[in-house]
């Protein structure tokens, strides 16, 4: 028999690295981001991917390696996060106006989260947590999260995730213990898996979110702009022809609506669209859902059981309070039934909560049946 | 309320506690790639080990109490967790704890990568072979114990999920932490569960939802809101299950908005459905919150459907109804939707000792089916409610086509002469109801519903 005490308990303390086994072999200096085209499995150590090295804290790209921005990014607990996007030579990415950008094979993302003891200050004391890949073979798209070590010179990938308290000032400044949870393989599929091919897939990077200037080393410029210049973006139109998401919290970008319509489809619409994880609800929150049923008007949960807590309808125009949509991510952790996401946030984001709560209260009140 | 199956399993937990110092090992008598778990192994191994799942593998658990600090998450995808066993040495046996879990997900959470199916797709294999076997998920996170979603070929047998804090009150249900469904899978297809045993779920303890070719049997499911429900699905059998003190037995509806449309060729026979007289202890929000406690059986906007050979006794409010969506008083929204109830038949159920006392919505509640029900039989001083209800919604295209049809929805009772007639009408106030009592028209035959196909072992 192989009882897991035994022969899998070893591979999975292989797996851990420097946790306390004997550590992996170092991987051989950088040439140039990996070839990930033909990779089975991810490796075990974050620098055998050549694509990023930290310093002091600071996530610093490697040569031929691209930082990004996303107008409204997801929230995590508020961690700081850093995009890296890796396209090897030869290749491109396509431009879509709508959908989540589809990089070609040998592609690597990797986003890393970091946090600081005060984050209005956020780059004193910052602390580099996990770097999540995404990298491109030739079969589709791996998938894990690579937790940092203590002396910050390596991550190690952790494919069961890792569940840390996180204390730390918020930006509005009121003091924050997050219940941060590093994804597992499975917990990064829920989110990036679609199932109109049944194959993982980039969220956050739509041109529409890319469509921004980005301090670059150069110089400022917009990032599509910057991509199509370097060639790893193609068809893309003039930035200013092309579609922007607004920035959920910056009003000179679009009416409370469009911010908040931003905000729910970058936290939301991986899971909740007709092919994303909460296909079964009903309940679509893409900025391009137009009918009001899909958006949760007066429309009773399908599945949310304890979830609902007492009220009535995903969204009650004009009623905020009486709205399932708000109450969801109104809720921390404490009340795991309801809170949603339910996975990659324990705390609440009452800055975008506030936005949502703004945009259905300013809706001509309903009264559902 | 009684539950004697949960007594016995108590009993049973003790045994095989005392005897688990000299377990077998679990991998014994399994073919093929075994790995192994016993109550020594740390769960979070378990839970790194599972969260990687080979293909063609069985994990076996070892007889004993595993305490989970967090939900165990299974992804099947094209190349990894295929034929996939997850294995007890049975539910009275093997023990996956979750009170101290702290997440917000199913206990047992089983993703696949179903591509959207064609409205009605041929019998066909099952790729996923996702087997769950054998273990007790006891009081998993209060979401749901085993959820099963895009899965395609998914086996439950001598699965028990229960909660063991006190069953929800209506004034504790947004205290409770009792999840939603015991048994979940949605939106998949080939799903057999049998021998299940779920308890205490706010939802319903057997859920099937959005699947395609479903069988739900020899299973028992009890103290929960809904006992078995089968929802906007289509081909599925549920049959020789114990479907009892619930607050309802066994549901087939159709609801509006969701992405598999409708409801329909589901059989319902052979069943156990008794004293489902549990207090509706659901989220307001919750469509099963609608159904009066003491509610044998209910289809509601689902077409081609059969309830036979059935045995119902000791339900206090309603034994059989074939409602539209209108009944619920709810906006069905603005998509495609079949509100109406279509081609339902009851016979040769054997049916004794119910609808005595519908139930009623104590103040300040709205009235409800059962206030309805019980105004009818103090009316009409009924000494019961008769035995098979239809709501009386006709659907106006049926009507159009022929005026005089006393039975547009084609309800058919069979030999029965115990009916109700609602005859539910909209007003700007609310329905309104003229009932009537009359067998003409509904002593027909419907044809038999498609049976589910391609599920190995039928």
């Amino acid at each position: 028999m192989r009882r897991l005490s035994g022969l899998a308990a070893a591979a999975v303390l292989a797996a851990c690295g420097g946790g306390g086994g004997s550590p992996a072999a170092p991987p051989p200096p950088c040439q140039g981001p990996a070839a990930v085209a033909g990779l089975a499995a991810l490796p075990a150590q974050l620098s055998a991917l050549c694509v990023l090295e930290a310093r002091q804290g600071a996530v610093v790209p490697l040569p031929g390696v691209v930082p990004y921005d996303l107008n409204t990014p997801l929230f995590s607990d508020y961690a700081l996060k850093t995009r890296l996007l890796y396209v090897p030579p030869g290749v491109a990415v396509a431009y879509d106006a709508a959908s989540a950008l589809e990089p070609p094979v040998g592609t690597i993302v990797a986003k890393t989260f970091a946090f600081a003891p005060d984050l209005r200050a956020p780059d004193v004391g910052r602390t580099l947590v996990e770097t999540r890949i995404l990298a491109r073979t030739a079969a589709g798209w791996l998938a894990g999260s690579y937790v940092w070590n203590g002396a910050q010179t390596d991550a190690v990938l952790a494919p069961g995730g890792e569940a840390r308290s996180v204390t730390f000032v918020s930006p509005s400044g009121t003091t924050v213990t997050a219940a941060y949870r590093v994804p597992s393989v499975p917990l990064c599929s829920r989110c990036h898996a679609d199932q109109a091919d049944g194959q993982l897939h980039l969220i956050g990077p739509t041109a529409r979110n890319l469509n921004r200037d980005l301090a670059y080393d150069s110089g400022a410029e917009n990032q599509l702009a910057h991509w199509s210049r370097l060639g790893i973006l193609t068809g893309a139109p003039a930035p200013d022809q092309a579609p922007r998401l607004p920035v959920w919290n910056d009003p000179s970008t679009g009416t409370v609506e469009q911010r908040a319509r931003a905000w729910l489809e970058v936290n939301c619409a991986h899971c909740h669209s007709p092919t994303g994880l909460a296909s079964n609800t009903g309940f679509y929150l893409g900025t391009a859902v137009t009918d009001p049923y899909q958006l949760g008007t007066c429309k009773p949960p399908v599945s949310a059981g304890p979830g609902a807590g007492s009220l009535l309808f995903d969204l009650v125009p004009g009623a905020p309070d009486r709205s399932i949509l708000v109450h969801r991510i109104s809720v921390d952790a404490s009340d795991p039934a309801a809170i949603m996401p339910p996975v990659g946030r324990s705390v609440v984001e009452v800055e975008g909560v506030q936005l949502v709560r703004d945009w259905i209260a300013g809706m001509p009140a309903q009264t559902c049946p | 309320m009684s539950r004697p199956l949960a007594a016995s399993l108590v009993l049973l937990f003790t045994a095989a506690c005392s005897s688990s110092a000299s377990s077998p090992d679990p991998c014994t008598g399994v073919s093929g790639a075994c790995v192994g778990f016993s109550s020594s192994t740390s769960t979070a191994q378990i839970v790194a080990t599972l969260a990687q799942a080979a293909s063609d593998t069985t994990y076996a658990f070892a007889p004993g109490t595993y305490a989970f600090g967090s939900n165990i998450e299974i992804l099947i995808t094209a190349t990894a967790g295929k034929n996939l066993t997850i294995q007890g040495a049975g539910s009275g046996q093997t023990i996956l704890d979750f009170k101290s879990s702290t997440s917000g997900n199913p206990g047992l959470n089983v993703t696949g990568t179903l591509p959207p199916p064609p409205a009605d797709p041929p019998a066909g294999s099952t790729p996923d072979a996702f087997t769950l076997r054998g273990l007790t998920l006891r009081d998993p996170p209060q979401v749901d114990g085993f959820k099963a979603k895009d899965v395609d070929g998914l086996h439950v047998d001598d699965v028990s999920v229960y909660w063991t804090t006190p069953d929800p009150t209506a004034a504790t249900v947004g205290t409770s932490t009792h999840g939603g469904y015991g048994l979940y899978p949605v939106e998949s297809r080939h799903v057999l569960i049998e021998r299940s045993f779920t308890s205490g779920a706010t939802d319903t303890g057997i859920y099937v939802g959005q699947s395609q070719d479903i069988v739900v049997r020899n299973s028992e499911a009890t103290g929960n809101v809904a006992g078995i429900e089968i929802e906007n699905s289509y081909r599925a059998q549920v049959y020789g299950n114990h479907s009892h003190d619930n607050a309802g037995g066994i549901l087939v509806f159709s609801l509006p908005g969701l992405k598999q449309p409708d409801c329909h060729d589901v059989s319902v026979f052979q069943n156990l459905i008794t004293s489902n007289n549990h207090e509706n202890f659901a989220p307001e929000a919750g469509i099963v919150s609608i159904v009066p406690p003491g509610t044998a059986l209910v289809v509601m906007a689902a077409h081609d459907v059969e309830i036979h050979d059935n045995q119902v006794s000791g339900n206090r409010s309603d034994v059989f109804s074939a409602i539209s969506y209108f009944l619920t008083g709810l906006d069905p929204g603005t998509g495609p939707y079949d509100p109406f109830p279509r081609r339902v038949s009851f016979h040769d159920n054997t049916v004794s000792n119910n609808a005595w006392d519908p139930w009623t919505t104590p103040p300040p509640g709205a009235p409800g089916l059962g206030d309805v029900l019980a105004g009818i039989q103090a009316l009409y001083s009924l000494p019961a409610i008769p035995d098979h209800i239809w709501d009386g919604v006709p659907d106006p295209a049926v009507l159009a086509g022929d005026p005089t049809n006393p039975n547009p929805q084609a309800v058919c009772i069979g030999a029965s002469s115990s009916f109700l007639n609602l005859g539910t009408g909209m007003s700007a106030s609310g329905p309104t109801f003229s009932p009537t009592f009359t067998t003409t028209g509904f002593g027909c035959s419907n044809p038999t519903p498609v049976p589910p196909s391609g599920i190995a072992g039928l």
